[in-house]
């Protein structure tokens, strides 16, 4: 008896006697089923074209992984998941809604990313291509001078295929293949996908350092570095790791403007609204069902969950095709998730580095590797569930924005890296040896430093993939991007041929989350590609206009 | 002259009282911009996640307001809001386990078996007391004193014109024994006169002491009683944890045009000619404009210390009234609160075991039938100025939000949420920090309660402890003056007209186009909407607002007009 828990259900007699609240029958145009990037960017899209659009979130607060909270001590903030944001240049929404103008500010500095060696010897990235070349000069000319011709040939292909193509609908692999073979850019592109990023890296550099560097920032967001066929990623990740830009005010700062318009265009937003079913009657969707028995009828739904809840736990037998069913239960989660220690100190971090200046000021600083094979061996480790050397990322989040912090002086940094959700086979054992690896990662980031010591440290707290998958179940197994990057689960297969372009084979259901095309990492794609289909599905009102940069590439590289 | 954004209203702080009235006007259609120091609205009303999965409450946790106008007025149910009512509200527990005492609205059959526990007569007493909260005089009464603003000065001092009084008089069964001797007593006093044993006495105590006045303090008793009524009349937590209170507030204002600028801290209240002008935000704020204007009105939702000692330049400011506010007691409302993950719900002994296992309840307390321990706790924190040292000293409040709300944490787990009072920090005797500096002490002073009164509270079913402090609290909510929930001490002298001083008890200020909006002015705390609501009345005269039909007035409300045309 003493366990007991009573199921709450919305019980409409009670609200019109007491409380008058929610009622337990809504009717919307749209219903969009999770509160993170996506299914935010989705509902403000739709709302703003004259849509009635309810979102559905199941935490108590909007935003998935742009999460800010308070875990390290009462109005200390930390983001859990993404700090910065990859495609702030190109994301159609910052325009579209004018984000600038709503409190938005992105702090992108020139130091970027760095790695720094045991030798205290550091490389450090910049925004600026000139600042790069003379920091890899230091270890090779041949390297800066590749550098230099490289990186322009990846912003090249960012700027005109992959940016663009992250806000179009994907098309089929071979499709693709023969219009991308058409133009010398494209060419390239393709011929790296044949490679693993591995291969590329290597071949491009020469000195381990520098391979160490561009490797880990290749693979860190999950790109498994010996897989062939996703080498596409490669020039995004490397271009984008040098152009960072952190949320001022906290990630989940995007979250709340979009949340905005949403409910000021006559949306609603429902927390603690965990769907339990989506209704299809006759092949064609008709409203969805919350944990608490209120029921919403939706003339569409949008679902930004990975495919197997959409499709075999929401909506479920018959109303799926066997095909998708299985396709959906053999959804292979992300390979590895991400274990963060975050640490509370009296001020800011200082890296005991010999060469690099302006190190303290990077936005993410790397260590733990002295070479690409020190990298690919911690990857391999990872990917078969170990956690034999401690290597990964740390920020210091309060360096470019005071305020999450409320005690001036006080610094909240994240030391990050790639973790297997099954430690050694289990994932039980991330509780077992807590103490153990916050140790563990605690000497080697302090090695780094100079002028403070643990004992310095005021809080710490550290979330392992398991602590990621409880806080936000719909990231399964801590998988960050909703489902892994292997050739099978991109492109045009994400999730399923049959939904990537995110219409789905039942009428009225789309999906619009990580585990659609392009995928994951806070890119607005797959909320923007079905934001445009479902606005053109209904005949709204499409108030945005594509921006030169997509129509370009789908008139001069996609037209048939 | 200046590019400088302009609003019709700028309000100073997203609490629930800030929200409130940024909904409430941005819903008559004013242009108004909210300013929030922090990263998110809400201010105690908030519900955070340290340990993954679990949602905590550092302040707020349940929600009485169940009478307040705002429901409809505001159209909370539209933004999302659900309430989960509690079947079986409280339950308490005598020092020998033997019997409980037991409050709810949803569930007579376990009031009357609790009652039967003290006899017939009790049962019966306590049926006919939920019998009055279903009458609309009960929600008359309510709003008569927390729903209505104080009366403007110079108006009748027979207490006959009270609001409450008038109010109080349709009470049925109340009215019976009501007399203006009730004027000047404590809720002791009266508990003397209305409840036969001593468990309902201490349970009433507490009910009134954890939500505004002490029970011993004279001139609050019917303040006291109305907030045992709003107990029983409505209490229920929102679902998913008191932040969702927050954002349907928040989304009411956004939805009618509000906008919020969110890690902004207001620096200075802008006052030329002794005319709030607008106000400074520090240069961190992401807004492009650290100086915003205001045409018709700055409202301040920080505390009334924060807003006159801190925000508003002292050069505008009489040195008499300086003092005045300086001198706002903040005793009452601070307190050491410990939240425990545990497996099992806590399993009392005997009796009370049985009933509490048969009924499982949102929240206990024990014991609840020791005056003297009460009054123990009670005096350690504002006469020796110290946090509960021993047993005797001990009444433990138990809150267990996840016995009816499924999202606070997963299954196999619950959330206690336990409390004890203790001093503001800045009046502790061993100073601010003596409470952290005591917390395993305290933790294992409550753990030690704890087992005397439950078999399984052993280090196997306790799987996690975080602890909130007052001082913790001041940090986190920089509204939280001393830690206290309620801003200021609810006393006679700090309530009312009085609240917080007699000069801004109608939420203007010396300071022309500045008004209060913020726990620390009538009726306190415990996000009833009551201020905001209060608020419109005075703001419907000064700004000539024409609400729409949804607005409608307490009608116990006089106006300044009245006062002075002598129309009463």
């Amino acid at each position: 008896m003493t366990t007991t828990r009573f199921p709450y259900r919305n019980d409409g007699e009670y609200s019109k006697r007491i409380h008058p609240v929610m009622p337990n029958q809504l009717e919307c145009d749209v219903a969009v089923i999770g509160g993170g990037p996506n299914g935010l960017m989705t509902s403000a899209y739709l709302a703003k074209a004259g849509l009635n659009v309810i979102l559905l979130e199941r935490r108590g607060e909007i935003g998935g992984g742009l999460a800010t909270e308070e875990i390290l001590y009462p109005n200390h903030y930390a983001n859990t998941h993404a700090i910065y944001h990859m495609m702030v240049e190109y994301m159609p929404a910052f325009k579209d809604f004018n984000l600038g103008q709503r409190g938005l500010l992105w702090v992108g500095p020139n130091a970027q990313t760095g790695m720094i060696f045991s030798d205290r010897s550091s490389i450090l990235l910049h925004r600026m291509e000139e600042d790069t070349y003379d920091s890899i000069i230091k270890y090779s000319q041949e390297d800066a001078d590749k550098f230099i011709g490289w990186i322009r040939k990846l912003h090249k292909m960012m700027d005109e295929l992959l940016a663009p193509g992250t806000y179009a609908p994907p098309l089929p692999a071979v499709e693709l293949a023969v219009k991308m073979h058409r133009t010398q850019i494209g060419q390239e592109l393709m011929e790296m996908m044949e490679q693993t990023p591995y291969d590329i890296i290597c071949q491009t550099f020469k000195h381990p350092k520098v391979r160490a560097v561009f490797l880990y920032m290749t693979c860190m967001w999950g790109l498994d570095p010996s897989e062939t066929g996703l080498a596409f990623l490669v020039p995004l990740m490397i271009s984008r790791g040098m152009q960072k830009y952190q949320c001022y005010g906290g990630s989940h700062k995007l979250a709340g403007i979009f949340g905005k318009e949403i409910v000021a265009n006559g949306g609603t937003i429902i927390e603690n609204g965990e769907v339990v079913k989506i209704l299809v009657e006759n092949g064609k969707t008709t409203g969805v069902e919350l944990f608490d028995g209120t029921i919403i009828k939706a003339k569409a739904v949008a679902s930004s969950l990975d495919p197997n809840t959409t499709f075999n736990k929401l909506v479920g037998e018959p109303n799926i095709s066997p095909g998708l069913a299985e396709r959906s239960k053999t959804w292979k989660a992300d390979k590895w998730s991400l274990y963060s220690l975050h640490i509370l100190t009296p001020k800011p971090l200082e890296y005991d580095v010999q060469d690099e200046l302006r190190i303290n000021e990077s936005l993410m600083n790397i260590m733990g590797f002295e070479n690409e094979d020190d990298v690919m061996k911690f990857f391999l480790d990872v990917r078969a569930g170990k956690l034999n050397n401690i290597g990964g990322h740390a920020t210091c989040e309060t360096l470019y924005d005071p305020t999450l912090v409320d005690i001036k002086g006080r610094h909240v940094s994240k030391f990050q890296f790639p973790a297997p959700y099954a430690l050694d086979g289990d994932p039980k054992n991330w509780e077992s040896r807590k103490k153990d690896i916050e140790n563990k990662v605690l000497d080697m980031w302090f090695s780094h430093l100079r002028g403070m010591s643990k004992d310095d440290i005021i809080k710490l707290t550290s979330e392992s993939p398991v602590d990621v998958e409880t806080r936000i179940p719909s990231m399964i197994r801590g998988g960050i991007k909703h489902g892994d990057y292997n050739a099978l689960q991109m492109g045009y297969y994400r999730p399923d041929e049959t939904c990537s372009s995110t219409r789905t084979p039942i009428q009225g259901l789309y999906v619009c989350g990580a585990s659609t095309y392009p995928g994951g990492m806070v890119t607005g794609g797959p909320g923007y590609i079905a934001s445009n289909a479902i606005v053109e599905d209904m005949g709204a009102n499409k108030w945005w206009q594509e921006p030169a940069f997509i129509t370009r590439y789908v008139t001069d590289y996609l037209k048939d | 002259m200046s590019k400088n954004p302009r609003y019709d209203v700028i309000i100073v702080g997203g609490g629930p009282n800030g929200l409130g009235i940024a909904a409430y006007l941005s819903k008559c259609g004013l242009k108004v911009c909210l300013c929030e120091a922090r990263l998110e609205v809400g201010g105690g009303c908030e519900t955070i996640e340290p340990i993954p999965g679990f949602r905590i409450e550092p302040h707020a946790s349940y929600n009485y307001a169940g009478a307040s106008p705002a429901w409809e007025q505001l159209d909370l149910g539209r933004f999302g809001l659900r309430m989960v009512p509690a079947n079986v509200w409280g339950t308490a527990a005598t020092q020998d386990c033997k019997r409980v005492t037991c409050s709810s609205r949803w569930n007579p059959e376990a009031v009357r078996e609790a009652g039967r526990m003290w006899g017939e007569e009790v049962a019966q007493q306590t049926e006919a007391i939920y019998s009055v909260l279903e009458t609309q005089e009960c929600k008359d009464f309510l709003r008569s004193i927390f729903w209505t603003p104080p009366p403007p000065d110079g108006y009748s001092t027979d207490p006959d014109d009270l609001p409450w009084v008038k109010a109080i008089k349709n009470l049925p069964l109340i009215n019976l024994v009501y007399d203006h001797s009730w004027l000047d007593m404590s809720v002791l006093d009266i508990t003397n006169i209305i409840c036969s044993e001593e468990a309902q006495k201490v349970g009433l105590s507490i009910a009134a002491w954890d939500s505004g006045p002490e029970f011993t303090s004279k001139g609050m008793g019917i303040v006291g009683l109305a907030d045992t009524f709003l107990i029983m009349y409505a209490s229920a937590s929102p679902l998913g944890g008191f932040h969702s209170y927050a954002h349907a507030t928040m989304r009411c204002a956004l939805a009618h045009g509000c906008t919020i600028l969110t890690n902004s801290p207001v620096e200075e209240i802008i006052v030329e000619n002794g005319e709030a002008k607008g106000v400074r935000l520090a240069d961190t704020s992401p807004s492009a404009d650290k100086v915003i204007y205001a045409d018709k009105a700055v409202i301040s939702n920080a505390h009334v210390q924060k807003t006159f000692l801190e925000m508003v330049p002292s050069r505008h400011l009489d040195k008499g009234f300086y003092q005045r506010v300086k001198d706002i007691n903040l005793n009452g409302g601070s307190l050491f609160k410990l939240d425990m993950i545990v497996k099992e719900l806590p399993r009392f002994k005997d009796k009370a075991g049985e009933f509490m296992d048969k009924y499982p309840a949102c929240s206990n307390v024990f014991p609840v039938d020791n005056m003297e321990v009460l009054l123990n706790q009670r005096n350690a924190a504002n006469v020796e100025r110290r946090h509960a040292k021993s047993k005797d000293e001990m009444i433990l409040r138990c809150v267990r939000q996840s016995v009816y709300d499924p999202t606070r944490c997963p299954p196999g787990y619950h959330i206690l949420y336990n409390y004890i009072v203790v001093p503001p920090p800045e009046y502790h005797r061993d100073g601010p920090e003596a409470c952290n500096k005591a917390s395993e002490e305290i933790v294992d002073l409550m753990l030690s309660h704890f087992r005397d009164y439950c078999t399984n509270m052993g280090d196997d079913n306790i799987v996690a402890k975080y602890v909130c402090t007052p001082y913790d609290s001041s940090f986190r909510n920089v509204g939280f003056v001393g830690g206290n929930w309620q801003g200021i001490r609810a006393c006679e002298d700090q309530w009312g007209v009085n609240r917080p001083l007699p000069e801004l008890a109608r939420y203007r200020t010396p300071i022309d186009k500045l008004y209060l909006c913020n726990q620390t002015s009538h009726p306190g705390g415990l996000a009833l909407m009551a201020v905001p609501y209060c608020l419109m009345h005075i703001l419907i005269e000064d700004l000539d607002l024409k609400p729409g039909s949804w607005w409608y007035p307490s009608p116990y409300y006089i106006s300044d007009r009245e006062v002075k045309t002598g129309e009463i």
